[in-house]
């Protein structure tokens, strides 16, 4: 059987498909493709029904207007971007009148209003990057009070000089494709959820930019060498990186690294702390890779739907972290530390020159890794659900465990 | 009838206390130091039990009572290497295999299933036994500030500390603050029911006395047993005239090792060779 005649049997609806991308099997390229495909698809369907709804008149109707009036390629690069999964879902969780508990009909008909604004905003928005692209100034920057907007992607932003003037600066990329975010509102913002973005936001000096840029960058071209097709996966599904720096090189809070990535933002991962040059090319290469497998997995939930009913009450504890996590959190670690398991593992494999500091952290991470599956129990076993999961949900995740088990010969004496 | 061998953590654990009086084996895990030693990744830990310790566990009923590692030498060892606790628990796991039954999962805490925070307990104990009455709670998320609307006389708790219901002394800095943790606080007796085998063997009344239903305890005491692979344990519950209340499990059994009655149930129970969980390793 040839690769196409495989690539074309995988149904990507299935989330069993999503093991051929941990594993890097011959048909990983078409799955990633028909993720992506997959998920442009649903975001256009969502913008249509939030278009057709005829009780938000005019608005709607002006944002049907600009969004017609831009090319295929700007209208996908919306309806990818993170700001308008973020607004969309606003807007759905205000229509269906699951606003935080206590929520009035007032209050629903605000948030709705707020995301709706959003929405336009953002549609906007691109359009008029792309005008100035172009040598256009149009009238939504003329009357912009702002004097930076950045694109909804986060690759760009228009900034305006003390004459009113609007230029277009590109945004640093990773693997030329990948916006390095450093200063945007999004990057500045505080969010109480967030394990990032909840930390002190310090701005950082030229030489630490430096030298998170060219840490990162070192960190992919090191994943793009252990496994192309992860550097592969990681373009494909991440747009925007954002570095938040909460404490100076000096404090002992700088030893406080971290990383996320929040479902709402496909496409965007969040990293803390990588100014301090403690922090080691290996160990930003698994927060990129950690975060992207989060990218990609919630590329597939947003296409298809989640693999389980989150229920924040309920949270499984987690047998790498110790964390009592949601459950869609949990199904998520399961392949996050598989696929940072595989990369590690390749990487020492391709590194013989590896320095004893930078080898000595990717064993320890490598049976960090491990450990989590190294348990009696099985890993479905332990979702916190009543409902039932979809089956092959489980049977992956099982898949996983066995392989590792297999890998590291448990439950065998090690003579 | 197969033979008990208790493996332990603590020193003062009361069924490794009452295994030595009674002349089961009970090994402590830091006996395990001359045959233990760290290895570079991927065996990163090797565990060389010989011939003597083998034929200890080989068809055994099992008692794992590697709860916590805290204070042995093993702990200190493990640091010295850099190795993470979770590879003590992966290691032990084969030896444990010899036995024909295992009492408790090994894993640290939260990984086994008999060391599981409070809000995976009810969870659990209610999927195996749904009417079941556990306590109301909220848990936000990260620094988000709980909803206590629903929650009537909430109290803030730590997800791990089974036994403080009327004054939390476990809660630490970090969790006051982030994924706080709160319950409705009991109403009623609280009592320890305990069990060493399927069916509950007794009741503890550490306040005062009070009527409790020997089927509800049953019941109660068969789910818990399951759930958490457990065939020694204890269950804090809060019992009214209108109902009884799961509150906690713990395999320590701290609240009713003292009692003399216990300690006699303990002594025929791992006599007896009939120690071990249902989930045969």
């Amino acid at each position: 059987m040839n690769s196409m005649t495989q690539a074309q049997r995988t149904d990507v609806r299935n989330p069993i498909c999503l093991m051929e991308i941990a594993d890097t099997s011959e048909c990983m390229e078409s799955v990633v493709e028909g993720i992506l495909w997959s998920r442009l698809r649903r975001m256009r369907a969502r913008l249509q029904e939030v278009l057709a709804d005829q009780k938000y008149g005019v608005t709607t109707r002006a944002m049907h207007q600009i969004y017609q009036s831009i090319g295929p390629d700007r209208q996908a690069r919306v309806l990818l971007s993170s700001e308008f999964c973020e607004q969309y879902l606003c807007l759905e969780s205000a229509r269906k009148g699951r606003v935080e508990s206590g929520a009035d009909e007032q209050e629903r008909a605000e948030e709705q209003a707020r995301a709706l604004g959003a929405l336009h905003d953002i549609i906007a928005r691109e359009k008029s990057i792309a005008e100035l692209a172009q040598g256009r100034t149009d009238r939504y920057l003329r009357e912009a009070r702002q004097w930076q907007l950045y694109s909804p992607v986060g690759d760009c932003v228009a900034e305006k000089d003390a004459t009113g003037v609007w230029t277009l600066r590109q945004l640093p990329k990773l693997g030329d494709c990948i916006a390095l975010d450093l200063e945007s509102p999004p990057a500045r913002h505080h969010e109480p959820r967030s394990g990032v973005l909840s930390q002190p936001c310090l701005p950082l000096t030229d030489a630490e930019r430096e030298h998170v840029s060219r840490k990162l960058a070192e960190a992919l071209a090191a994943i793009d060498r252990s496994e192309p097709m992860y550097g592969l996966l990681i373009r494909n599904f991440v747009r925007r990186i954002t570095v938040r720096k909460s404490a100076e090189v000096t404090s002992d809070e700088a030893g406080r690294y971290g990383s996320e990535h929040v479902p709402r933002q496909p496409g965007s991962i969040r990293l803390l702390n990588t100014h301090n040059p403690e922090l080691l090319v290996e160990a930003c290469m698994e927060s990129i890779m950690h975060e992207s497998t989060h990218n990609y997995l919630a590329a597939w939930e947003l296409a298809n739907g989640f693999f389980v009913a989150n229920d924040y009450r309920h949270r499984v504890v987690s047998p790498w972290s110790g964390n009592p996590i949601p459950n869609s959190s949990y199904i998520h670690a399961v392949f996050v530390y598989y696929v940072c398991h595989r990369l590690l593992k390749r990487h020492l494999e391709m590194s013989p020159d590896l320095g004893e500091a930078a080898k000595r952290h990717v064993q320890r991470r490598l049976a960090v890794c491990a450990a989590g599956f190294l348990i009696e129990q099985d890993l479905s076993g332990r979702l916190m659900t009543k409902d039932a999961i979809n089956g092959e949900v489980g049977q992956m995740i099982d898949q996983m465990q066995a392989e590792m088990k297999r890998q590291y010969r448990y439950g065998e004496w090690q003579q | 009838m197969s033979r008990t061998v208790v493996i332990h953590a603590d020193h003062l654990d009361p069924v490794a206390l009452r295994a030595l009086a009674t002349g089961v084996p009970a090994i402590h895990v830091d006996e395990l130091i001359p045959v233990m030693e760290g290895q570079p990744w991927p065996e990163v830990l090797r565990l060389s039990p010989g011939a003597h310790l083998e034929s200890l566990f080989l068809g055994a009923n099992v008692v794992n009572r590697v709860f916590s590692l805290e204070g042995t030498q093993i702990e200190r060892l493990l640091a010295e290497h850099g190795v993470d606790a979770r590879w003590f628990h992966i290691r032990l796991q084969p030896l444990l295999a010899l036995g024909v039954n295992l009492c408790h999962d090994t894993g640290t805490r939260g990984v086994s299933r008999c060391l599981a925070p409070l809000n995976v307990q009810w969870f659990e104990l209610q999927r195996a036994l749904p009417e079941a009455n556990t306590p109301d709670f909220a848990y936000s998320y990260g620094y988000e500030e709980p909803d206590l609307s629903r929650i009537e006389d909430p109290m803030q708790k730590s997800v791990w500390s089974l036994f403080d219901w009327r004054q939390e002394r476990q809660l630490d800095d970090e969790e006051r603050r982030r994924h706080q943790f709160h319950v409705s606080r009991p109403k009623g007796v609280p009592v320890i029911a305990w069990f060493l085998g399927r069916d509950y063997n007794g009741i503890h009344f550490p306040r005062a006395s009070a009527e409790v239903d020997d089927a509800v305890c049953g019941q109660l005491t068969r789910a818990a047993a399951q759930v958490f692979r457990s065939e020694a344990g204890e269950m804090l519950l809060y019992v009214t005239d209108q109902a009884v209340t799961f509150h906690a499990f713990s395999p320590y059994l701290r609240s009713v090792a003292a009692d003399t009655a216990v300690q006699t149930a303990l002594d025929a129970w791992l006599l007896a060779g009939n120690a071990g969980g249902m989930n045969a390793a």
